[in-house]
């Protein structure tokens, strides 16, 4: 067992602290020139047994968690990941204590308004989507985010979905409702309705790339109601449970995740590429089938029995 | 009109002004170089551009190594974890198995603080040529599972196959539940079970008891569920056209729709959403499963295991039951 201060000595040295970030942008670029997600997704789950395992108050344990969660933000524009979207706060939510939710709503306000400084420059770099269904959050609370989503809009270096009140049933209802106004007021024909059209009535903007990454802390395997419709395929998307509380997830375990993402990704392509080259030619069924009439012609057809 | 030197253009210098705009500037060499011949700040600029390119690329080429040369470790440790992965669970297989007998089963569930209500299951069919594949082999699995979930206590089970194979020979899985029900319990007391297809909304009754009302009114032991990738978002745009229709009858109205009618609806549909689905596949592949029935749905899976195993059935057992229940709190 190596003894605390000997650990910050290491850790706080400035050859450390050199070597950590020459490290970091060394992964960081390499990772760059593989494929990397579009769209990644977080349920930042475990905030409050942190603060149960450490022994703090839980508005301290949602506070480390929302440090946690800039510190990812800042990880994927690093790594030019266009789209993230984080569980900020779902409808079931609103079942805790009054006290607890309203501290949620000013942690999410206080620091969603850190992307309005001039710090790092956020302000010109991030934008703030807030994905929900709007008619729950408090009046209050609402403005001030629709404030920071007018201020934001014009950015385009990353995109930040908030889910706040969201769950995705209740999106899906959601889509389902929109559709039938649509229809009725002769939008759309009833019989075109197909998938593409369902999405696109969802709370999240028609520009929105399919999730490519799921993540979710704490250990827990199931989704809580969030974005099931979007990663139930994982031909598109890759789902990760990883066993640590949100404020403990590291960046390099975020690396880590993407690291090994980006290794399927490549190793599926590649497979894909070499099962169409074949010395025998291509001899994969496309959809529509093989027209035997398309074949080249066999060689003459003779008999034993001569012209008969 | 100007005559061209070596192809390019002269450039005419009536005001100064037009050059370098209206501040004033100190015209460098290169500058002036270039209001004489535009050859040379083109061919300068060039340059800068391509240097700056080979640079880029170069570096581009030194990174994409570093990452080939991760790739090349990860794929090395990925190779040794999933030797490991392999081997544990071929123990797992050797140190828990039912020996077709349900007390064993009943048993090792017992154990346990809690069983899930209802399980569901994604089966693959695998080909031909793989030992334990083929349609027989998925018929083998899905009648076993269908035991073990029996034995263990729990009555309702749902099987996902992506193609729905099962739900198209219907028949063949009938005889192959009740073959593997009577090796289990005995040719004298073979429970009762039926078997569904929601889509289609229909029901058939133990080996062939479809039309016998005492087998149908008695208390059935399970309940089997065949779903495919057609009960997932194709019944819920299914749902909604239907919905649209009714509210251009004026039947219903956008306001009416809440998610405990969908929820009403989709149960009708499909089923009610289970509380464990195991994954007997090597990675969390939900390959489409009904959305909707995903919301609070334990997942359970092994990482690199592709057989239906009691081990794996058991292990996920094991898993819910140290699950913490709480929806939003």
């Amino acid at each position: 067992m190596i003894p605390n201060f000997i650990k910050e000595s290491i850790i706080s040295n400035p050859v450390s602290i050199w070597m950590e970030q020459h490290l970091r942008d060394l992964f960081v670029g390499s990772l760059r020139t593989g494929q990397l997600p579009n769209h990644v997704a977080f349920i930042m789950d475990g905030n409050r047994r942190y603060a149960k395992n450490n022994g703090i108050e839980v508005s301290k344990g949602h506070e480390a968690g929302s440090k946690s969660l800039v510190h990812i933000i800042d990880a994927c524009n690093q790594l030019h990941i266009k789209h993230v979207s984080c569980y900020a706060f779902s409808i079931e939510n609103f079942n805790r204590s009054p006290q607890e939710v309203d501290t949620l709503f000013e942690i999410l306000v206080d620091k969603l308004n850190l992307f309005l400084d001039n710090e790092k420059d956020y302000n010109k770099l991030v934008q703030i989507r807030i994905i929900g269904n709007k008619s729950y959050i408090p009046r209050d609370t609402l403005i001030k985010l629709e404030e920071i989503e007018r201020l934001t809009q014009k950015n385009n270096d990353l995109i930040l979905n908030v889910n706040f009140s969201y769950t995705s049933r209740d999106e899906i209802t959601h889509s389902i409702s929109k559709i039938i106004d649509k229809s009725l007021n002769n939008e759309i024909i009833t019989k075109k309705i197909d998938i593409n059209e369902f999405q696109k009535n969802f709370y999240y903007p028609e520009d929105t790339p399919p999730v490519d990454l799921l993540i979710r802390t704490s250990g827990h395997t199931r989704l809580s109601d969030y974005l099931i419709w979007q990663v139930n395929d994982d031909q598109i998307s890759t789902i990760e449970f990883i066993n640590v509380y949100w404020p403990d997830f590291k960046i390099l375990q975020f690396y880590y995740l993407l690291l090994k993402w980006s290794y399927n990704k490549s190793w599926k392509q590649t497979r894909e590429e070499w099962s169409n080259i074949s010395i025998f030619g291509n001899n994969t069924l496309n959809e529509s089938g093989i027209n035997l009439k398309d074949l080249p012609n066999p060689p003459p057809l003779v008999s034993i029995l001569g012209k008969k | 009109m100007s005559t061209k030197v070596n192809g390019v253009e002269p450039v005419e210098v009536s005001d100064p002004k037009l050059l370098f705009g209206t501040k004033p500037v100190k015209p460098s060499k290169d500058l002036i170089k270039s209001v004489v011949d535009p050859r040379i700040k083109a061919s300068s600029k060039r340059a800068k551009s391509e240097g700056k390119s080979i640079t880029d690329r170069l570096f581009f080429y030194l990174f994409h190594l570093i990452l080939l040369t991760i790739y090349g470790f990860y794929s090395i440790f990925r190779s040794l974890q999933y030797v490991n992965n392999r081997i544990r669970i071929k123990f797992l297989n050797l140190a828990y198995n039912p020996s077709k007998t349900p007390q064993i089963i009943r048993d090792d569930v017992n154990k346990l603080s809690k069983l899930p209500k209802r399980l569901s299951a994604v089966l693959n069919l695998k080909p031909e040529e793989e030992e334990g594949g083929g349609f027989y082999g998925l018929l083998n699995d899905a009648s076993e599972l269908t035991t073990w979930t029996l034995a263990s206590g729990i009555s309702t089970l749902s099987i996902y196959e992506y193609e729905g194979t099962l739900k198209n020979n219907v028949e063949d899985l009938r005889a192959a539940i009740f073959k593997k029900l009577r090796d289990y319990f005995g040719p004298t007391s073979i429970p009762k079970f039926v078997v569904k297809i929601p889509h289609l909304n229909v029901q058939f009754y133990g080996l062939n008891h479809d039309d016998d009302d005492n087998y149908k009114n008695d208390v059935i032991d399970i309940e089997v569920s065949l779903l495919s990738v057609e009960d997932g978002k194709a019944t819920i745009v299914e749902l909604t056209k239907t919905l649209a229709e009714l509210a251009k009858k004026k039947e219903i109205s956008s306001k009416n729709i809440t998610v405990d009618l969908i929820d009403g609806e989709l149960t009708e549909l499909v089923g009610i959403e289970p509380d464990l689905i195991i994954l007997f596949t090597p990675t969390l592949a939900l390959q489409g499963y009904p959305p909707w029935h995903i919301r609070l749905s334990e997942f359970y899976w092994e990482a690199d295991n592709e057989d239906v195993t009691y081990a794996i059935f058991l292990r996920a057992l094991q898993k819910y039951s140290t699950c913490k229940i709480n929806v939003g709190k």
